[in-house]
């Protein structure tokens, strides 16, 4: 999910901020083994919580929460027993109003929305389990505006198939899929499968396939399994964590460089064999070449109880440099529940990261992602589902006008070589970039059209004296400026 | 035997001596006190060892009587006190007009003077409450909603008629509570949704025992039984009912028996018929299928109907020598069900899948009273089911809430999932002993027997070719047997005030899988599987009557067993897959109650209340993750609560009921012990949701005679069903606001009916819910609103 990149990059452009007035949605699943059901709770505290946080304030919703996640001062959340998004309003005392639903059509069998990918304030797209569509959503009027036709991709021998997971550049969407049979005991085929569809037509372009991995993510979550890095090349992980029983994997990462549409022959990482030969789910990029993965330890495993690797605690993260290829286990961890608990959020300079440890032991721990130590810093009750900033009381802080719809984001920073401007916008149109020093001379501008959510503007910086510079995109409707240092 | 033998060199002096002098005869008729003949009533001359019943016009003879200063005449006819008299015959012909009183034909209106049945059982050492049913017979009532009616009692529908049912005897339910019929524990007998749909006509009473189990309802009944006991009159009857309600509702009941005229044989046919279309309305979303805009609309149900039927025939001979009792029936049963949606939720409606299920019982039953001079009596049982269900989802089309197609999903998915023509086949052998030894007056033994052996295999040739390359896992046979045993010493003192009872129970499973299949996790190398589960059992109950039985104070305690069913240990061989460690569901249950009742100038009152405690070990509960399920011992639950019942009748025909149920449900699990389940410390003894715990009734009728005719009754009723509401999940988690919830409901319900004299014919007209108020047992799983109800019962009775 690619949401989770401009997460991280929003987090790190303000990390300079003080957060006691930021409001956080927060959400966690309690069980309810009476009824087999499952049930949400969803709140927006102000302010991170200290100790421990209950759900006495929280929103109920019945049934499991699949994902949910935060645009602006509004939060969405997506039910697991149905294919319906919730958008509710945050308040400034974290009071959530909901403001309106959207169903999707269900799929064939375990209907719930497989993925949503918020790009800015008015547009997000999502995908219902089991049908083969993007759906594109106008969040302000949570209707669907338009859809791209994935129906050539279905395949009737695999009747669990499903597009999985989405992200975009460039006008482009990349689309996740995977294909399994056997019903309720999924035989998952042994391939990655991406769609490459065009968003400036809403058609699917081509299908593209690779046998060292098989299916994109997990088929029916939250987990992230797709991101983009600082210099645009797109990762795609594969999954061997359900394999149903046929033995079949690895579980490891391909790449669609920056400018192709096709995998990268001459890149794979086996994250099996990286991560001690365990099985392995999920990636989460913290930028600057880490990522963390989870990764299943049989020893965890209650071999008594046949459920207990689907249910139980039995997952750890592990930290990848994806550059040099070093592997450590995050230590002094508890085992985890790992379906749930990719997302790992930016506060401050450390992340915050869910578990769901032994004896619903839930809590959000903070990780330290340079030192790869975590301590646990608020206890939950129900299994954590992420924390997510909510974009209320800082965005004046950021620069940025609440009427503009640019979010701009130079990565690294400071930079050494090269300059990376990431542009969010919600319209299409042109925006002009330019490159300022403190005295205000522009140094360098240039336009670039805006025909994705998101658009990476990449130039060489290496011959720019040290020193601190201005970069401003502005439209025709918005304008922001970021500071950067040149070391 | 000395007596016998007395008796019988009498009736030879009898038969000399009546050829040798002259002879008399006794004619009569006998009559109402309302002056109406009446046929059947048996006259006894008992020195003269002479009977006879009265014809159609109440008359009788009895001639060739030897000549005697007196007879002892003693006419008695059911329903009625008995007469006795001592007749002086001048000449040779006497001719009597006898009146017999009534003893109870309309509880409402008059006045009761001997104990019913339904006052004898609740007035024992158990915690039950006795639903006599006849009283209600003429009513468009079903046997689900007396049980809902009453206190403690409280059975949830996920719809209309025919509809999933969840019965709960204070806050224990599903599989913790047993049903039998006279006595014969129903397990796979083909009853497929229960036995709350058998039609009241054919019922006498209702038992419901609360946390204890007698030992002669011999089933590993956690937190009790219930009991239909079925009407076994002794005269020839024909009765016909038919009620027509509501949404193309049917129900027909026909219940006859022929006895032969000196009452030791009898044959019988019986049967019914159920249908609904149960086309109600309820919410249902609507998709635009370009746009998606949805819309929620009322939308009719489309795919629910549901057909029962079954027809019995038993012949038997009654009051010989060497049998009080010998009956066998034959039963033919089945149903016929539509699935509208799943069974968790109504959001999706299902337009093809069904469920059909057909069977065929046999049944022998022997009872004997008259063993060791009279101190044993022993009743057995034999019954053999047959039957086969199947299960039909084999459409891949997808329905939307106006009842259209809109798509059509993957060829191999039918409705509910994978595609299924599953046919279930189950044998079912049992048989019962039981057996009271009538140690002294006041000492008695009970000891009961039980064996139920069942045989189970598929068919699902469907399956097999789409899932499983053409190899059907539902062929595996699946072989269980459950035996109970149980003992029982009744002890009375104090003439009769005191009653104890104690019993000891022992229960045992086995279960045996014997070839391979779809069963995951068992391979061949591991077949054949045998599970035996077993545990003991206890229970001690006292009752004393004070005050010359107006008041009864009980206190009783069973430790009660409830073991693995096949399904909970074998699985369903595709989701949920075995638990062979699965242990026994156990429970120790306390009652603490009292009955009182008083008569006076004010009118008549009855008093009941119970204070119970249950707690729960090792309940089974099915765990669902992302691949399988499986059934685990993973919960212990405790409730405490109260139930109680006030009926008073100010005048004989002004009825007043109230009854309410608190039960306070807690989860105490062990939150070490299995984390996989979620059982998180937080909820430890917090309330356990989804769970009614305040529930109540109240009930008003008048029952007026005489309107047109001579005792003839109009009865008017209103009946008043609340249910405080409750929540989905855990009250400790959420804004109250945004809680999901069943809301708290008033159900209104009115009635009239009139009947003719004795029940011969009457006409009713009932509307349930009038108010068309919404009404849910689950959450957002509407049942329906108002209906309409016209019932006609036509009783013929002839002796």
């Amino acid at each position: 999910m690619k949401r989770f990149l401009s997460l991280s990059i929003f987090a790190i452009a303000c990390s300079s901020l003080s957060y006691g007035q930021q409001i956080y949605g927060l959400m966690t699943k309690t069980g309810s083994f009476v009824t087999g059901n499952n049930t949400s709770y969803l709140q927006a505290p102000v302010g991170l919580p200290v100790g421990s946080i209950d759900n006495s304030k929280s929103t109920e919703i019945a049934g499991t929460g699949n994902i949910f996640t935060t645009k602006g001062n509004t939060l969405y959340y997506v039910n697991f027993n149905e294919p319906r998004i919730y958008k509710f309003a945050v308040a400034a005392d974290g009071k959530l109003t909901k403001l309106a639903d959207l169903l999707l059509p269900d799929g064939d069998q375990l209907p719930h929305i497989v993925d949503m990918l918020i790009v800015d304030e008015k547009t997000a797209y999502a995908m219902s389990y089991n049908v083969f569509r993007v759906f594109k959503i106008n969040l302000e009027t949570m209707k669907v505006s338009g859809t791209i036709d994935l129906t050539s991709l279905e395949k009737t021998a695999y009747e669990t198939s499903t597009p999985e997971e989405m992200i975009i550049r460039d006008g482009k969407m990349y689309v996740g899929m995977w294909y399994g049979s056997g019903l309720q005991n999924a035989l998952v085929i042994d391939t990655a499968f991406v769609a490459v569809c065009d968003l400036s037509t809403m058609k699917l372009e081509k299908m593209i396939t690779d046998p060292r991995t098989l299916m994109v993510g997990y088929g029916c979550s939250a987990i992230d399994a797709m991101f983009m890095d600082e210099v645009g090349d797109i990762y795609v992980g594969g999954s061997d964590l359900i394999d149903g029983g046929q033995g079949i994997g690895p579980g490891g990462l391909l790449r669609i460089k920056k400018g192709e549409t096709t995998f990268d022959k001459s890149y794979f990482l086996n994250l099996d064999s990286l991560c001690g030969n365990r099985k392995t789910l999920g990636t989460t990029y913290l930028g600057n070449g880490i990522m963390y993965t989870m990764a299943q330890y049989p020893e965890a495993i209650n071999i008594t109880n046949p459920l207990s690797r689907y249910l139980d605690a039995t997952m750890k993260h592990w930290r990848i440099n994806l550059v040099t290829k070093a592997v450590d286990e995050l230590e002094e961890m508890p085992y985890s529940k790992g379906l749930f608990f990719s997302y790992l959020t930016k506060v401050g300079d450390k992340y915050i990261m869910p578990v769901g440890g032994p004896n619903n032991d839930n809590a959000f721990w903070e990780l330290d992602a340079t030192t790869n130590k975590a301590v646990k810093k608020i206890t939950l009750a129900g299994e954590p589902f992420g924390l997510f900033p909510i974009n209320k009381n800082i965005t004046a802080d950021l620069g940025q006008d609440k009427n503009l719809q640019v979010q701009t984001v130079v990565f690294p920073n400071p930079v050494r070589d090269e300059l990376n401007v990431l542009i969010a916008a919600t319209a299409t149109g042109t925006a002009t970039i330019r490159v300022v020093n403190l005295m205000g001379q522009t140094l360098f501008t240039t336009q670039r059209d805006i025909n994705s959510p998101e658009i990476l503007f990449t130039t060489d910086a290496s011959t720019l004296p040290v020193g601190v510079y201005v970069v401003e995109v502005s439209t025709a409707t918005a304008k922001t400026a970021v500071r950067w240092v040149k070391e | 035997m000395k007596l016998l033998l007395h008796v019988f060199i009498y009736c030879l002096f009898l038969l000399f001596s009546g050829g040798l002098f002259a002879q008399v005869a006794i004619n009569g008729v006998v009559k109402s006190n309302l002056g109406e003949a009446l046929p059947g009533a048996i006259v006894v001359l008992k020195k003269e060892n002479r009977t006879a019943a009265t014809d159609e016009n109440g008359q009788f003879s009895i001639a060739n009587l030897p000549v005697a200063n007196s007879y002892g005449v003693a006419i008695t006819l059911l329903g009625y006190e008995s007469y006795t008299q001592k007749v002086v015959v001048v000449g040779n012909e006497a001719q009597l007009n006898i009146t017999l009183k009534e003893k109870r034909t309309e509880k409402r209106a008059v006045e009761i003077t001997a104990k019913t049945e339904e006052q004898r059982i609740s007035q024992g050492a158990e915690t039950v409450t006795a639903i006599d049913v006849r009283e209600v017979q003429n009513r468009s009532i079903t046997t689900q909603e007396l049980l809902t009616r009453s206190s403690g009692v409280r059975v949830r529908e996920t719809g209309g008629l025919g509809s999933f049912t969840n019965i709960s005897i204070n806050g224990i339910s599903g599989k913790q509570i047993k049903f039998f019929i006279d006595g014969i524990p129903l397990e796979n007998t083909g009853y497929g949704t229960g036995i709350i749909n058998l039609p009241v006509n054919l019922i006498d009473r209702i038992e419901v025992y609360k946390g204890i189990t007698p030992v002669y309802l011999g089933a590993d009944a956690l937190g009790g039984a219930i009991n239909i006991v079925s009407n076994k009159d002794v005269f020839s009857y024909a009765d016909f009912s038919y009620e027509r309600s509501t949404y193309n509702t049917s129900r027909l009941s026909v219940n006859t028996r022929a006895l032969t005229k000196s009452k030791k044989a009898f044959v019988g046919l019986n049967g019914y018929y159920n249908h609904s279309d149960n086309d109600y309305k309820i919410d249902g979303e609507i998709q635009n299928t370009t746009t998606f805009e949805t819309d929620t609309i009322r939308a009719r149900r489309f795919h629910d109907q549901f057909t029962s039927y079954s027809v019995q025939a038993e012949a038997g001979v009654l009051q010989q020598k060497w049998a009080n009792q010998l009956v066998v029936s034959a039963n033919a049963i089945g149903y016929e069900k539509d699935l509208q949606h799943p069974f968790s939720t109504s959001r999706i409606p299902y337009g093809m899948a069904r469920i059909y299920e057909q069977g065929m019982r046999y049944e022998l039953k022997y009872r004997i009273d008259s063993l060791l001079q009279k101190k044993l009596s022993l009743s057995t049982y034999v019954g053999f089911y047959t039957v086969t269900s199947r299960f039909l989802d084999t459409s891949s089309n997808v329905y939307n809430w106006l009842g259209e197609v809109e798509r059509r999903k993957n060829f191999k998915l039918g409705e509910f999932g994978p595609k299924h023509d599953l046919f279930s086949f189950t044998n079912n052998l049992s048989a019962r002993v039981n057996a009271t030894y009538r140690i002294t007056k006041n000492n008695s033994l009970n000891l009961n027997l039980i064996s139920n052996s069942i045989l189970q295999r598929g068919r699902d040739t469907l399956y097999a070719r789409l899932v499983n390359k053409g190899k059907d896992i539902y062929v595996t046979p699946q072989y269980v047997r459950k035996n109970v045993a149980g003992l029982a010493y009744q002890l009375n003192l104090a003439k009769d005030k005191l009653i104890n009872i104690v019993a000891l129970k022992y229960y045992r499973i086995d279960t045996r899988i014997s070839e391979g299949g779809g069963v995951i996790s068992l391979t061949a190398d591991t077949l054949p599987v045998n599970v035996s589960k077993q545990n003991y059992g206890f229970s001690e109950a006292i009752r004393y009557a004070f005050f010359k039985e107006h008041l009864f104070v009980k206190a009783n305690y069973e430790y009660a067993t409830r073991l693995p069913d096949q399904f909970e240990v074998l699985g369903d061989r595709v989701f949920i897959i075995p638990n062979t460690n699965l242990n026994p569901e156990t429970s120790n249950n306390y009652n603490f109650g009292f009955q009182a009742n008083a008569k006076g100038r004010l009118g008549k009152l009855n008093v009941e209340a119970n204070r119970f405690y249950r707690d729960t070990r090792n309940n089974i509960f099915l765990v669902i993750s992302q691949a399988f399920a499986q059934y685990q011992n993973i919960a212990r639950v405790t409730v405490k609560g109260y139930d109680g019942e006030i009926s008073y009748a100010p005048l004989p025909f002004i009825q007043l009921k109230v009854n309410a149920t608190f039960q306070d449900i807690r989860n105490r699990s062990d939150t070490t012990v299995v984390q996989t389940a979620g059982i998180d410390k937080r909820y430890f003894n917090a309330r356990l949701p989804t769970i009614p715990y305040y529930f109540g009734n109240a009930e008003i009728g008048f029952a007026i005679p005489n309107i047109a005719i001579a005792k003839d009754v109009l009865q008017v009723y209103y009946t008043l069903n609340y249910i405080q509401q409750f929540y989905i999940a855990f009250d400790i988690d959420g804004i109250e606001a945004t809680k999901a919830r069943v809301p708290e409901q008033y159900l209104q319900h009115a009635g009239i009916a009139y009947s003719l004299p004795r029940n011969r014919a009457g006409v009713s007209f009932e509307v349930h819910n009038f108010m068309d108020k919404r009404a849910f047992d689950n959450y957002k799983i509407e049942k329906p609103g108002r209906t309409f109800h016209v019932k006609l019962r036509y009783f013929l009775s002839k002796y």
